[in-house]
């Protein structure tokens, strides 16, 4: 079956206001009740053996850092809980950090995973304080710090029409701070229009400009827009269990017990249009049904295209968000996909006759791992 | 920064499942062609750099029965594979030299770029049509 993943949303609170969030912020918390009910439903639907992926989401999660200790201790203590099968991850706006926080979650393997939309010029048009204040500064100075102290730090930056152009910057200035594990994700439901979509290959263009620099200086930097597609091209395309699973090997869960299909689809279309079920009363099954088809495409153009095995043509929630339906791509999602593809393509051809096989974590699976290399990347010249 | 042997669990445990993947069925007779061109002799990881390969001591839960086994399983002392050329091969590794590893390479590359000539598009005229069908039928 693959890897199945699970969304825990500890609260819809959030000291921010971010004018693309799709959650829908409101006072609701996680409370231990419906913590035990979610952890067990998670053990109990997931296949002995599983690999399994926690993340704690919001809202802002560490608002309530008791409710992730708690969440935390429920399901390491669960009686199917396996140390090798599951692993967990902690998404979070960057305004909260402290020693004990990293000390938690050093002490559980917690991944940390932090949004921030690039320096202060491109951060702080969309991500503030709840009072309007700039949050950049704060963001930065955490950023710093789990540098510091946690062993792996990876950022998420969201771009808009608005902020295209500036991705070069946004990426030249989070490996200037240090980090090396750059996940960079379009705002689907955003307005693209002709204009943007034209700047794309340029653009990403010179993401890869970076890119191949710090390939070249021995510092590598893992980037998903392009690592994630060198992977996919060594490896034939993206796998049936890579493809959206949402519904069948995704599920999300709110505070108050409401379990949808993605994360991503809580807070959005008319009153729980998304929502399958309650955690106490159990999924619908006939709603279900809504989602099954997420895994395939439905445009006629996607059938014959030679790169459709490479395009996320079927991620039902950026789908939607694009175009309002889960199985219908947007003309953004098939280009942005078709230049990626391209630069990933150029960008592979290009380190691969200079640095030799420098792909091989790739080819295998884990692209990230040659930004974690303390040596130098050495070419194979045997 | 962490040195290979002490990679964070988050991203070594990954290894835990084996190492390739999906990949190596999938270009199987490619691999055959090339470790047969090239006349590539299998190794044993034994023969690798000592320390390669640790054995470990681990409990998994049987699939059948409601209790813990006890096994030991072999992997790499580090998550990240061999930073060599390699293919796998039903079950053994090949190592390759510059001039394999370029040929099998550039089979990928040369693939690659058939199907970007081959690339459709989807634009706005086409979506635009395509939702007022759809508003139209009710």
């Amino acid at each position: 079956m693959g890897q199945v993943k699970y969304t825990i949303c500890i609260t819809q609170e959030c000291n921010l206001a971010c004018t693309y969030c799709y959650i829908g912020k409101k006072p609701v918390r996680l409370d231990s009740q419906v913590a035990t009910a979610v952890i067990d439903f998670i053990f109990e639907n997931t296949p002995p053996g599983e690999p399994i992926d926690i993340g704690f989401f919001g809202g802002e999660p560490l608002l309530e850092f008791d409710l992730i200790k708690t969440a935390t201790q429920l399901i390491t203590e669960h009686p199917a809980y396996s140390a090798y099968c599951v692993r967990l991850t902690l998404v979070t706006n960057g305004t909260i950090f402290s020693p004990e926080i990293a000390h938690f979650l050093i002490e559980h393997q917690i991944s940390f995973c932090l949004s921030c939309d690039g320096p202060a010029t491109v951060h702080d048009r969309f991500r503030r304080f709840v009072n309007g204040n700039p949050s950049s500064a704060t963001v930065e100075h955490t950023l710093r710090q789990a540098l510091q102290v946690l062993p792996s730090v990876v950022v998420n930056a969201v771009y808009r029409p608005e902020t295209l152009a500036c991705l070069p910057e946004v990426v030249s200035y989070f490996a200037s701070i240090g980090l090396k594990q750059i996940y960079l994700n379009p705002d689907y439901s955003a307005n693209w229009r002709q204009a943007e979509i034209d700047l794309l290959t340029e653009t990403y263009r010179k993401v890869a400009d970076i890119y191949i620099d710090s390939y070249l200086k021995h510092q590598p930097l893992f980037i998903s827009l392009l690592d994630s597609k060198i992977t996919i091209l060594l490896r034939g395309g993206y796998q049936p269990e890579e493809r959206c699973n949402m519904g069948r090997g995704e599920l999300a869960f709110t505070p108050d017990g409401r379990i949808f299909p993605c994360e991503r689809l809580i807070g959005s279309g008319e009153a729980d249009q998304h929502c399958l079920g309650n955690i106490q009363s159990g999924i619908f099954i006939e709603r279900l049904g809504c989602f099954h088809k997420s895994g395939g495409e439905k445009n006629m153009e996607c059938f014959s295209c030679g790169i459709k095995d490479y395009c996320m043509n079927w991620c039902g929630c950026s789908n939607f968000f694009a175009s309002g339906f889960y199985n219908r791509v947007s003309p953004f999602i098939c280009h942005s996909e078709r230049a990626a593809v391209e630069t990933a393509f150029r960008t592979f051809e290009f380190l691969e006759k200079r640095l030799g096989a420098v792909f091989l974590e790739h080819l295998s699976g884990s692209p990230q791992l040659n930004s974690l290399m303390v040596e130098k990347l050495k070419t194979y010249a045997l | 920064m962490y040195e290979m042997n002490r990679l964070p669990q988050i991203i070594e445990r990954k290894w835990w499942y084996g190492g390739p993947r999906d990949f190596w069925l999938k270009n199987i007779d490619r691999i055959q062609d090339i470790i047969k061109e090239f006349k590539v002799k299998p190794i044993e990881a034994e023969h690798l750099d000592v320390g390669y390969f640790e054995t470990v001591n681990m409990t998994t839960k049987s699939l059948i029965r409601e209790e813990n086994i006890p096994e030991k399983i072999r992997r790499p002392s580090f998550p990240g594979g061999m930073r060599i050329p390699h293919l796998h091969f039903k079950g053994d590794i090949y190592l390759l030299e510059r001039e394999a590893w370029e040929k099998f390479s550039g089979q990928l590359i040369q693939d690659l770029r058939m199907k970007l000539e081959k690339v459709n598009s989807i634009n706005f005229e086409q979506a635009v049509e395509i939702s007022e069908t759809i508003n139209s039928l009710g």
